[in-house]
């Protein structure tokens, strides 16, 4: 009897932690959704600049980036105990608008593609994260994202994006990292402010 | 666009040759890419002061971040291809640096200004066959790695494709397999197929003119050579001129691309090889 009361209320809970996950899933897929149908939809816009096209989407997709995290993230436990308060203020900051700057750059690559697709994949859950993919087809290509959230408070936010099974996080803490072995945290804010080695 | 341009010779001296080559074009290289390459610890010593002195006026609201328990969170990014220790397996940086320097002049002054001036010419929907046409080239090499690696349902799909691309689809210019029965190809190599038996890349290595690699990819395009129908041509200057051909194209489809990716490199270099090796496991993963 006491087997099957115990089986019972395990079946109960992982049923009900597995129904927990399943609906954190929706809600994430939801929100990336709606957030990736709307920066199309200003994308398609033709009567608009592209300044005013990134303000428009900067208003829509900031609240679900936790960039500043992000940022932290970049640098890695290793090196963002030795930046100073302010200099952490601005790495945060070089960091955080680098970081925009290539979003918009990316996204706006697919303007005017019309059979541009997005197909959301099953998400992973684990904890208090969620990691879903979405494959992106565009111009005969086909690019794979995973857009990994986490949950802040009431509200679900982005920490990294992986495209191609390329962390954009991962990627810009190997390169920091590089930076900071052979250089200063100041050669690292310069190298963040003037990095446009470019032809 | 990935196979080896140079390899392919048919007789050992031209192999010979073609490796000469290689090397007195990057000794060549090395005088114009070093020299206007010495250290500016001055400028960046100047820059310093200007940052402490932006950074004296600001509130230090970033105080409460350094808790770490951020870190312990989201420790996921350390456990990929850039271990705790250091980063990817890399003893030849030096020259790894250097040749992704001459791959990038190779692509601003020979590549980029070709395929523009290719695409300025030709339809969109043209070079898009082409690219297709190359692709459908690639089946031996798909088809056998993707047997090698057991994945017997997806060697079964890449020759549905085959079959269909090469008749319906005129020679594999059009693709109606993917188009019109959602048969979609499974591109295999065989350093993945190296990978799925747990055969490590070994150190990284950025090949002449065709980029990033490692020790493990960059052998494995040998068999993968002989898989190749374009190997087999003759004589060996139209296969070479062929291969040419295609990356001009595959260029001409992707340009700005590059550039795009560079202006948010750090470090250029580093960002090419966490790509390449992350892109890799991911694809070996698979």
């Amino acid at each position: 009897m006491k087997k099957i009361a115990a089986s019972v209320l395990l079946i109960i809970l992982f049923s009900s932690a597995a129904a927990f996950a399943a609906k954190d899933a929706v809600e994430v897929r939801t929100l990336l959704k709606e957030k990736i149908d709307n920066v199309l939809e200003v994308l398609e816009k033709e009567n608009l600049s592209d300044r005013e096209k990134r303000g428009k989407i900067e208003e829509i997709v900031d609240p679900v980036f936790d960039y500043e995290l992000m940022a932290k993230l970049a640098l890695g436990p290793r090196n963002w105990p030795r930046l100073s308060p302010d200099q952490k203020e601005i790495f945060s900051k070089r960091f955080i608008k680098r970081v925009k700057a290539s979003y918009f750059d990316k996204i706006s690559m697919y303007s005017g593609d019309s059979d541009a697709g997005f197909e959301y994949g099953a998400p992973k859950t684990s904890g208090d994260k969620v990691h879903l993919p979405v494959t992106v087809r565009a111009a005969g290509d086909k690019i794979e994202m995973i857009y990994k959230f986490y949950r802040s408070g009431r509200q679900w936010k982005i920490y990294d994006v992986e495209v191609g099974g390329v962390s954009i996080i991962q990627s810009y803490r190997s390169q920091f990292n590089q930076v900071m072995a052979d250089g200063t945290v100041e050669d690292l804010l310069e190298d963040l402010k003037t990095a446009d080695n470019f032809q | 666009m990935t196979y080896c341009m140079i390899l392919h010779n048919t007789g050992k001296e031209r192999l010979l040759e073609a490796v000469v080559f290689i090397f007195l074009f990057c000794f060549v290289f090395a005088d114009t890419l070093y020299a206007g390459q010495t250290p500016d610890n001055t400028a960046a010593a100047g820059k310093q002061e200007n940052v402490k002195g932006q950074a004296g006026q600001q509130q230090n609201d970033f105080d409460g971040f350094d808790s770490g328990g951020d870190f312990d969170d989201f420790d996921e990014f350390d456990s990929g291809t850039e271990s705790r220790s250091g980063s990817v397996y890399d003893p030849l940086s030096g020259y790894n640096r250097f040749m992704t320097k001459v791959n990038d002049r190779i692509y601003f002054w020979v590549l980029k200004p070709a395929a523009s001036g290719y695409a300025a010419v030709t339809p969109g929907f043209v070079r898009k066959s082409v690219n297709r046409f190359f692709k459908n080239l690639g089946y031996p090499v798909r088809f056998v790695n993707n047997v090698l690696q057991l994945k017997f349902r997806r060697a079964g799909v890449e020759t549905a494709r085959f079959l269909v691309n090469s008749t319906v689809g005129l020679a594999g210019l059009g693709d109606p397999a993917d188009r019109w029965m959602d048969l979609e190809a499974y591109p295999e190599d065989f350093g993945q197929t190296l990978g799925v038996y747990g055969i490590g890349g070994g150190g990284h290595l950025v090949l002449p003119l065709l980029g990033p690699s490692n020790f493990r990819d960059s052998l494995a395009r040998i068999p993968d050579l002989f898989l190749d129908p374009l190997y087999y041509l003759e004589p060996s200057e139209a296969a070479i001129g062929l291969r040419v051909f295609d990356r001009v194209n595959s260029t001409s489809l992707h340009l700005g691309e590059y550039e795009s990716l560079k202006k948010d490199a750090v470090d250029w270099y580093i960002f090419l090889k966490n790509a390449y090796e992350n892109r890799r496991k991911k694809k070996i993963e698979e």
